[in-house]
């Protein structure tokens, strides 16, 4: 919970680094947090490299990976996860195959490149930095201080 | 539970035809997007939820269309320029291995055809072009005997023609090559340049025949037809533009280092070229139709407006300043190509209109160059009639006089038929049929110009 928090202050820094393709992927459930949008879309590119480092996968099963590491807080448009897919393809940070599931349909199939993984750990880099900038300074202000 | 299966796949179908109707989103991100529903709606019925239940809630968390395909445009932005690649992203395997053989087969033609207008030169039979660097007699007698049974092979595989189509196919390319080259023409002689002339025209009903497959009987085929030669037509304009470039080229850059390139530019790369490019546009018209915005459709409502007022302000001046038509030698076949634009100018309006439709102003503006010109061809075939019955028949002057009554039959009727829509008397369909039925009359007149022609006027 804090972790988004901190987060959502800084977003003026990252914001300059978004892509708008990623801007609607913000579409909050009645029942979660109000995530803000600007959030969602700069999280978005980090968050699918990761779980794509932990292994190739597909939209679906990314989406679902998703709503279990945010405990159903995050939530995405699900149609809105493809355009940034292809967007990661087109930068090289993913190739894309098609292959036959278990359900006998054709899926297509996402595998974190090279590039990817380098991009991933300057993401990583920078999220750090930002993430330890607030924590230091959430650490130094009180209660009262935050509430004015 | 059978039924509930039906019931989702009905939804889900009717889900992926909305999405297909957005071009920036292509047959494979379909596919991906509708896998990602079905995972989603598996899932949902696992914990619980009815099918149908399932699916409204899959489909609400895909989004909304509008802003899912806002996003595919957005990473996309080329899709929105339909592209014309070789192989459309077809979703099957079948679908692309069927297209790649398309190539191959097409290329194939396109070479054959380009080898074909080299042939009869190669074997030492006749030269392409003569001594004054003209193209000689063969050659311009039998310039469409090297494209079009290709062309015509084409199609007839392309929709697998039956037996019965293709020997009749094959019979009237070899009546027509035989009456060409076994009739006694004297060269320049009037009805071997009438024959010439005409001979394509008869052809491209051939080929007509072959493009509309089994359904040369109905007007769909061969409004289709009419649809199909338009584009062509344009295509193989603009190839002919980029050859021109290619040649400019060609000779340019060889110059430069002091090669002398133009006889291979003219003996090798313009013919072939040329002959190449007609199997080659037919195939694009063929594979792009979808995709390419008809342009005939789009030139036709830019240039009717245009050329209405010409011929209104031509009427308008001739009554004016009281002077008649001058009868000059071409001034006959000057009327009758206006009336085959007009022609042309309507029929590509009547292949784009929807028939259903209301009559708008557009069909007004029609209706007024189509009488304009059949009130400037009167007054053009009374000066030309005079001039006839002082000067007697000539092959010219017969053929341009039946082409003009052939022209202008067809204009007249159909200006009845777009009055009587107009005033909501008639259907726009009976305008479309006239046009479609009548067709075949061109053809049979230039066969008629074609074979009888000679023989009656002597060959002279």
């Amino acid at each position: 919970m804090e972790r988004i928090y901190l987060a959502h202050l800084c977003i003026a820094v990252l914001c300059i680094k978004l892509n708008r393709a990623t801007d609607t992927l913000y579409a909050p459930a009645p029942d979660t947090m109000d995530i803000s949008k600007d959030l969602v879309a700069a999280s978005a590119a980090p968050l699918v490299l990761a779980i794509l480092a932990e292994g190739d996968s597909y939209g679906y099963a990314i989406i679902k990976r998703v709503g279990e590491l945010s405990d159903g807080r995050l939530r995405w448009t699900d149609g809105m996860l493809y355009p940034v897919l292809h967007r990661l393809e087109r930068l090289g940070y993913v190739e894309a195959s098609w292959a036959t599931a278990e359900t006998g349909r054709r899926r297509r199939y996402y595998r974190i490149t090279k590039a990817g993984r380098a991009h991933l750990t300057t993401q990583r880099e920078q999220w750090q930095a930002v993430d330890a900038t607030l924590r230091g300074i959430w650490r130094e202000l009180t209660p009262a201080q935050a509430l004015g | 539970m059978a039924k509930h299966d039906d019931t989702l796949e009905a939804q889900i179908a009717q889900w992926r035809a909305y999405l297909r109707r957005r071009p920036a989103i292509r047959t494979a991100d379909v596919e991906e997007l509708e896998g990602h529903l079905r995972d989603q709606v598996t899932a949902l019925v696992d914990a619980g939820l009815a099918a149908d239940e399932a699916f409204l809630v899959a489909v609400k968390r895909m989004g909304s269309l509008d802003a899912v395909s806002r996003e595919f445009a957005r990473e996309h932005s080329e899709r929105l320029w339909k592209q014309l690649v070789a192989a459309p992203e077809s979703a099957t395997d079948a679908e692309r291995k069927a297209s790649s053989v398309e190539v191959l087969v097409v290329f194939g033609l396109a070479a054959a055809a380009g080898l074909a207008v080299k042939l009869p030169e190669l074997v030492g039979y006749a030269p392409l072009v003569d001594v004054d660097e003209e193209l000689s007699p063969f050659y311009i007698r039998n310039m469409s005997f090297f494209v079009l049974p290709l062309l015509a092979a084409y199609f007839a595989w392309k929709r697998r023609l039956d037996r019965a189509g293709c020997v009749r196919l094959a019979l009237a390319f070899s009546v027509a090559a035989l009456v060409i080259n076994v009739f006694p023409f004297t060269p320049d002689g009037h009805t071997t340049v009438l024959a010439t002339l005409h001979l394509p025209i008869a052809l491209w009903l051939a080929v007509g025949v072959a493009y509309a497959g089994g359904r040369w009987r109905e007007g769909g085929g061969r409004m289709d037809f009419v649809r199909f030669s338009g584009e062509l037509f344009i295509y193989f304009v603009l190839m002919a533009l980029g050859g021109g470039v290619l040649t400019a080229f060609t000779i340019g850059a060889f110059a430069a280092i002091g090669a002398d390139v133009e006889w291979f530019a003219q003996q090798w790369l313009l013919p072939c070229g040329a002959m190449g490019a007609i199997i080659v546009g037919a195939w694009l018209v063929e594979a792009k139709q979808s995709v390419v915005e008809n342009m005939a459709p789009v030139l036709t409502r830019l240039f009717t407006p245009l050329f209405a007022a010409v011929l209104l302000t031509f009427l308008g001046t001739m009554i004016w300043t009281g002077s008649g038509i001058n009868v000059e030698r071409e001034v006959l076949i000057g009327f009758d190509l206006l009336l085959a634009v007009v022609l042309g100018l309507l029929l590509y309006a009547v292949s784009a209109r929807d028939p259903h439709a209301p009559p708008d102003a557009f069909d007004a503006l029609q209706l007024l160059l189509v009488a304009s010109a059949l009130v400037v061809d009167g007054v053009a075939l009374a000066a030309i009639a005079g001039r006839i019955s002082e000067f007697g028949f000539s092959p010219n002057r017969v053929a341009a006089l039946g082409e003009n009554l052939v022209l202008l039959v067809n204009l007249a009727w159909s200006a009845w038929l777009y009055a009587r829509f107009l005033r909501g008397r008639g259907t726009f369909s009976a305008l479309e049929r006239w046009q479609t039925d009548y067709l075949p009359v061109y053809a049979v007149w230039a066969a008629f110009v074609v074979i009888v022609f000679p023989p009656l006027f002597g060959f002279m």
